[in-house]
């Protein structure tokens, strides 16, 4: 029997791919609409998803599109592109973004050509129909709680979003909290790749000079 | 066991695979063998895996893992060819590894053509900052979607939704200051908010209408850099403002990497050997280029030809990179590159022309440059002064083009004789076929010592003395005879006199020998530039030793570190004296090699054609960028001294307060330099007013000039009627990386917060011709866009950003000066998100354009006030050189001759992007114009229509389509001699027509061969030898530039048709820059008063502020890329000595701040002994948003490296309407210098915010 995502986890999930888009104007237009759907998802995402969209209501179209391009575009730290804080610019991040690309496949999707594999709302659209969707989120569960801290140290709304979804997946274990503390303090890896000759080993290693 | 020392040491010295060292010495015909314990444990013979199902083979496992590092970075599907451009001028190929449509990585190219036995090959070409290009592509800093500024996008949709149309729409908002104000005030204060293409470009296409109808198309200006690497993206921009009459601004002058002297001196905007010729070079002086550093992928050739016994010359202020490679450092100090100049000319002049005779030099001199003309002298005082060149016309002659003939004495007969060559033979029918370098039976006169008939005291001017920039006088002698009614002399005597070197019988004051301390010997040097004196002398002489004995393999690369100074022209003509006294232009391995801002576009022509639509109509209308710059920033406001300060004691006092602003428009009026926008009206309304009252435009115009209802906008720079409008920026970070004066163009080209330290000029130092406002205006210009894949400080700026493809992600292609190849871009993947190429960005803007304009604007004539044209007969508008201004009432205006011509172009406004779309007719019918000489390609038309296909219908019916990318290149391509031999050969037998010498047997071997766009594909192409260029690759050869003029006797673009040593231009005269001279850098301590702050407590240090190339930026990448800021410090750093840094109490990485009247910079501190003492480095081109933290001082943002400079206009670059000091785009102009400068460091509070 196939597997599925249960109803809950699939709510939060299509859901927060909405709202994690760039804002339009119908998704203005149907508040309410947003409203029941935050309505429908489990317990503790419903509180983050009202939450968020109580901001919502409340700020004008202008305002969201400003603190979203700021925050979204602008700001690497809030990407919203999940190899990133893993792999940042390196070589390695193209590979990343194959192993989603691989995943979309597997399932019998044909990912839109628009946007890059790892893009969450793409993600969360996927995870919300398909079980190696939560898979994969449930592997990034690091990466999406360093977004989350990014957006909670800017005070962006957003943040409830991404705490909507991620209540819904396992906690962290103790080698991701250690994960996640050294890249926040850290920031994204650097390129190593031909770093190596630039001096001896002993050097490399902290030995005599 | 114990042993003798002596037994230790051979024990060791034996081979210990053969024999144990403890074993007895008499085994040793046995081998070794495997201990037997091992042999009988294991099976010996046989290594054990799984055989597989048909025992044909068997399979070991494990052990490999290693390898899996490399089996994951080989994993890929496809890999694509491209490049970086913009302004890399490595032009290097690339592969791209593209797996599953994911770029995963690059690496070099590997498949350069040989360059042939007997020298090192090209590849692999390319730098670390191509390497790790490939990040820019997915990061989350890239520009994905197009932005306008939240106010704008919102008054925009307001008003589009109530006015009839979008241009009705632009205009409310345009009409009401508080929403102007409004949107304005939120540049650079974030508020992007994303929009549309539709949106954007409706938007930016009504702005565009509106402006064109409203004030006129000349307002409507382009930016964008170094077309040579990706030809088609620059051209898809330029192509668009040409079709519509907009104004495209210059670069290469602007970024002061237009080495001016090569138009002085060769007639030649630059031209250059090719990096693979540096092997060929048996004596190499590095002069202000640090090749491993700027030149990364061909820096391999100098290090090779070392091996072959070439000996390197490193002069550099300070420990660079490339001085690790010198057999000698010249450590002179920065600026002074010119006095070392004059010095190693001294001692060439008098070594090798005065106590020994060189036949080698003597004949190359002869024949292949000025020296043996004839100049006048001028009674001034009680002694003489150079004047002008005497030409036929003074000899009576009254025939065509007689005053641009030159004249020189035969040394057989003694006859004044006036050889083929010159200007003057160059355009009129009279002189077809003699325009060459053939003597015929004239042997030139060198000098006239022995045959003259007067020795004549001659002043000179000199500048490193003197209380002004203006220096002094110095006396020398020269030999002279008498012409007519006049003294004369020749280049060669004058030479000998401006370079102190002292012959028995003439008057004046000379140096002893060369540890007389007065000019120019190598002891006066020493002084200057703390180069010893005996080491300058001994390259000197090693130098042209060489070039002796090696017919001319003698070169000097020169770059930045000499080419961005104030008077850089005159520290170039000191170094070319060197490579043409010593026979070094035109010979493999010799000559200039001067390498800042390449731009060589091989396939020239093809290129000129489709990016300035000469296609469909000519001229376009190219600006230079440092005049636009210097008057619409009002950097003219802040002039603390003016023209005649630094004008020659010697001169007659033309430009005595003369602020630079009056020179510019001065020459803007006399026709030497273009002006746009040009008038105080719109041009398509004088158009329109002179057809109403019937008469030709030129007059209409020349009268309202005349009657003062007509006035010229650089005379009023800060009207509102006179204000850029629209400017749009590509492939370029104009304020994050070029604009000098970064902090005034905030202030009042933007309107945006400001670090601005300086006080307007005083009422007596303002100008006298342009109009002072006492208001200055603050954000001139309407609508920013900046098309970019990065959001650099020119995007936070701007009103509208559009999201560009990357150089992954495009069709072009790329040439460059360092290699002969012409290769492409390809894309890996198909531009992301919203991303467009430039030319779909361009063509999207051009529909939009079209459509609003066919109500708006119709068809309208244009009238375009052009400059008198290098190359074409304009070039003798002005004999002489006189500077005759018609609004002093010194001459009538009369356009094309004392004024600009006045040239009317019919355009139907809503067919630009149909024409945009297809190649013009006008190709064939008034044919292709290069470098003096015209064909029609009518073959290579016809070919494009099969190549590119036609279009059908409208107003480009059966015209070669361009409607892609590739299209435009094949364009380009075919186009062009030196890619299209059957263009090469028809140009050169026009040559042939000009010149009478055979030359079109250069390209015939490849006469057959046109390289296409796919060959580009395929692998880099070498380049074919075509009139485009002065160079020659035939049969293989490396490039060299003047290889076609000294073999061929084909004549430089100059007056005389030579090298010029001498200049007689009235401007030049005026400050006695007539011959090569040392001008030292600009004094701003003097003319700025100390600029220091001077708090209790807090030290200060006031330095040289030069801003050169890093290694971890530019070319092919800004200094943004994580990966090369993390190879240093990361953010802003300014470089200084621990003299310096321990005068101010800094230590190694503090925070520092650097200040001058222009601006702040915030930075932090790198202390080291590679700088000398009393210079600083900041690298140039870290945008501003990278961990700059804000100012104690202003209070913003810490600036970047031009918040601290600013323009100076050297009058003599707006020279023009006399031979090769004429104008043309890119080939003479102003430059946007920058080195002059001086900033005040101190250390500030440890405690920085972001």
């Amino acid at each position: 029997m196939k597997r599925t995502v249960s109803a809950g986890t699939a709510r939060t999930d299509k859901l927060a791919s909405v709202l994690l888009q760039y804002p339009t104007a119908s998704l203005f237009a149907g508040l309410d609409v947003l409203d029941e759907a935050a309505a429908a998802t489990p317990k503790h995402s419903a509180a983050a998803f009202a939450q968020f969209l109580a901001w919502l209501r409340s700020t004008s179209s202008d305002q969201v599109a400003d603190h979203y391009v700021q925050t979204f575009d602008l700001r690497r730290r809030c990407a919203l592109y999940l190899t990133y804080f893993r792999y940042g610019d390196t070589r390695n991040r193209g590979m990343a973004m194959l192993a989603f690309k691989t995943a979309y496949r597997a399932a019998g999707f044909v990912p839109s050509s628009e946007e890059l594999p790892d893009y969450l709302p793409l993600v969360l659209d996927f995870a919300s129909m398909e079980p190696s969707g939560q898979e994969l989120l449930t592997r990034h569960r690091g990466d999406l709680e360093l977004l989350r801290r990014a957006l909670d140290q800017r005070e962006s709304p957003y943040a409830a979003v991404i705490e909507a979804v991620a209540v819904q997946l396992p906690g962290l274990g103790r080698r991701e909290v250690a994960q996640v503390t050294k890249a926040w303090r850290d920031g994204p890896p650097k390129e190593d790749v031909g770093l190596e000759p630039f001096a001896p080993p002993e050097y490399m290693q902290g030995g005599r000079r | 066991m114990t042993q003798e020392p002596d037994a230790v040491r051979s024990s060791e010295e034996r081979p210990r695979a053969h024999r144990a060292p403890d074993m007895d010495p008499l085994a040793p015909l046995l081998p070794m063998g495997e201990p037997v314990e091992q042999l009988l444990r294991k099976a010996q013979f046989f290594v054990p895996g799984t055989p597989s199902a048909d025992y044909r083979e068997v399979h070991k496992k494990g052990g490999r893992q290693a390898e899996e590092f490399y089996h994951d970075r080989w994993r890929h599907d496809k890999e694509v060819r491209s490049t970086h451009g913009v302004n890399c001028t490595g032009s290097c190929s690339w592969k791209v590894y593209v797996k599953d449509g994911i770029i995963t990585w690059e690496t070099q190219q590997t498949d350069y053509p040989s360059v042939g036995p007997d020298s090192p090959e090209y590849e692999p070409r390319g730098c670390p900052r191509g390497a790790s290009f490939s990040w820019y592509t997915y990061s989350p800093s890239r520009v994905r979607y197009p932005y306008v500024r939240a106010p704008l996008l919102e008054m925009w949709r307001i008003a589009r939704d109530s006015a009839k149309d979008p241009v009705e729409a632009w205009a409310q908002i345009m009409a009401d200051p508080q929403k102007v104000a409004r949107y304005k005030d939120a540049r650079g204060k974030g508020g992007l908010v994303r929009s549309t293409w539709a949106e954007v470009t409706e938007l930016i296409a009504a702005a565009h209408v509106h402006t064109i109808k409203h004030y006129g198309p000349d307002r409507v200006v382009g930016f964008s850099p170094i077309p040579a690497m990706s030809q088609v993206s620059y051209s898809a921009g330029t192509r668009f403002l040409s079709m519509i009459g907009g104004t495209i601004l210059s670069f290469y002058d602007w970024y002061a990497d237009l080495p001016i002297a090569s138009p002085q001196v060769f007639g030649d905007q630059t031209d250059v050997p090719e990096s693979g010729d540096w092997w060929n070079a048996a004596y190499l002086i590095l002069w202000g280029t640090n090749l491993p550093i700027t030149r990364t992928p061909d820096a391999h050739f100098m290090t090779e030809a070392r091996y072959k016994g070439q000996k390197v010359v490193v002069v550099s202020p300070d420990y660079s990179d490339h001085t690790k490679f010198a057999d000698d450092w010249l450590p002179a100090a920065p600026g002074t590159d010119g006095a070392l100049g004059m010095a190693m000319g001294h001692v060439i002049l008098t070594e090798f022309f005065r106590d020994r005779q060189v036949p080698y030099f003597t004949d190359y001199v002869k024949s292949y440059t000025d020296l043996p003309f004839l100049v006048s002298l001028r009674e001034r005082d009680d002694a003489y002064v150079p004047d002008r060149f005497v030409t036929a016309a003074d000899l009576g002659d009254t025939s065509e083009h007689a005053q641009h003939k030159t004249v020189l004495m035969d040394a057989a007969s003694g006859e004044l004789r006036v050889p083929n060559g010159s200007l003057g033979y160059h355009f009129g029918e009279a002189g077809r076929g003699k325009w060459n370098l053939d003597l015929e039976d004239i042997d030139p006169l060198l000098t006239l010592l022995g045959r003259h008939t007067d020795a004549v005291p001659v002043d000179l001017a000199r500048f490193d003395v003197g209380a002004t920039e203006g220096g002094d006088i110095v006396r020398r002698g020269v030999p002279a005879v008498r012409v007519g009614d006049r003294l004369v002399t020749t280049v060669f005597d004058l030479l000998m006199a401006q370079y102190a070197v002292s012959r028995d019988g003439l008057p004046g004051t000379w140096p002893t020998g060369y540890d007389d301390p007065s000019a120019y010997t190598p002891a006066w040097q020493e002084a200057i530039t703390s180069v010893p004196a005996k080491t300058a002398a001994r390259v000197a002489r090693e130098f042209a030793r060489n070039a002796e004995l090696s017919k001319g393999r003698s070169m000097i690369a020169m770059g930045g570190g000499t080419n961005h100074w104030f008077h850089s022209d005159q520290i170039y003509r000191t170094f070319f004296t060197l490579t043409m006294l010593c026979g070094c232009q035109g010979v493999n391995g010799g000559g200039w090699a001067h390498y800042v801002g390449q731009e060589k576009v091989r396939p020239l022509t093809g290129f000129q054609q489709v990016a300035f639509g000469f296609d469909w109509q000519r001229p376009t209308r190219h600006m230079t960028g440092t005049s636009f710059f210097y008057l619409h920033s009002d950097q003219w406001r802040y002039e603390r001294f003016d023209a005649g300060e630094l004008a020659s004691p010697l001169g007659n006092g033309t430009f005595k307060r003369h602020s630079f602003a009056d020179c510019i428009a001065k020459a803007s009026r006399m026709g030497w330099t273009p002006s746009f926008p040009t008038f105080d009206r719109n041009p398509l309304d004088l158009a329109d007013e002179a057809a109403a009252a019937g008469r030709p435009v030129g007059d209409h115009i020349v009268d309202e000039l005349k009657a003062e209802r007509l006035h010229f906008a650089g005379e009023d720079p800060d009207a509102p009627e006179n204000f850029p409008r629209v400017m749009t920026v590509w492939r370029a970070n104009l304020l994050g990386s070029s604009g000098k004066g970064m902090e005034y163009f905030m202030r009042h080209l933007l309107g945006v917060d400001d670090a601005v330290r300086a006080q307007e000029s005083p009422p007596h130092m303002r100008p006298q011709e342009v109009r002072w406002r006492d208001e200055a205006p603050r954000a001139k210009i309407d609508l920013v866009t900046t098309i970019d894949f990065r959001m650099t400080s020119t995007c936070s700026y701007s009103d509208i950003v559009l999201p560009a493809a990357t150089w992954y992600e495009k069709h072009d292609i790329s040439t460059t000066d360092m290699h002969p190849f012409v290769h492409s871009f390809n894309p890996a993947i198909a531009p992301p998100w919203e991303t467009r190429t430039d030319f779909e960005a361009f063509r999207s803007i051009g529909e939009a354009f079209s459509r609003l304009a066919a109500d708006h604007l119709g068809t309208r004539t244009d009238v375009i006030p052009m400059p008198l044209l290098h190359d074409s007969p304009d070039e003798m508008a002005q004999p002489g050189g006189l500077a005759l201004d018609w609004a002093a009432g010194e001459c009538d205006p009369v356009p094309g001759v004392t004024m600009p011509k006045f040239v009317t172009v019919e355009r139907d406004y809503s067919q630009v992007a149909a024409k945009m779309a297809a190649l013009g007719p006008l190709v064939e019918t008034l044919g292709t114009p290069q470098k003096g000489i015209i064909w029609k390609p009518v073959e290579a038309v016809n070919l494009l229509k099969r190549v590119n296909g036609t279009v059908r219908g409208g107003v480009a019916d059966g015209r070669p389509k361009l409607v892609r990318d590739i299209h435009l290149a094949e364009a380009i391509l075919a186009l062009s001699g030196t890619t299209n031999g059957q263009v090469a050969v028809q140009a050169w037998k026009a040559q042939e027509v000009q010149t009478g010498q055979k030359l079109s047997d250069l390209a015939e071997d490849r006469a057959d061969e046109r390289i296409s766009f796919a060959d580009t594909q395929v692998q880099p192409r070498a380049v074919i030898t075509s009139p485009e260029w002065s160079g020659s690759e035939t049969g293989g050869r490396r490039y060299s530039p003047f290889v076609v003029n000294v073999e061929r006797k084909k004549p430089w673009h100059t007056l005389t048709g030579r090298m010029h040593f001498f200049l007689d231009h009235d401007w030049i005269q005026e400050y006695g820059e007539s011959l090569p001279t040392y001008r030292p850098p600009l004094d701003y301590v003097r003319h700025f008063g100390e600029q220091g702050l001077r708090e209790d407590g807090r030290p200060e240090v006031t330095v040289r502020y030069l801003t050169p190339h890093s290694k971890w930026s530019i070319h092919s990448e800004y200094q943004d890329n994580l990966h090369m800021l993390r190879l240093f410090r990361g953010g802003p750093v300014i470089w200084m000595s621990p003299d310096d840094a321990e005068k101010i109490g800094v230590h190694d990485n503090d925070w520092i701040e650097a200040f001058n009247r222009n601006g702040v910079v915030a930075c932090r501190a790198v202390v080291t002994h590679r700088m000398p003492k009393g210079t600083v480095f900041m690298y140039h081109a870290k945008d501003r948003h990278l961990m700059v933290p804000k100012s104690e001082i202003s209070g913003w943002h810490g600036g970047g490296d031009n918040s601290l400079t600013r323009l100076v206009i050297k009058p003599t670059h707006l020279i023009g309407g006399y031979a090769q000091l004429s104008a043309g785009f890119n080939y003479y102009g102003p430059t946007g210098n920058q080195r002059d400068e001086i900033t005040v460091i101190r250390r500030r509070s440890q405690e920085v915010e972001f």
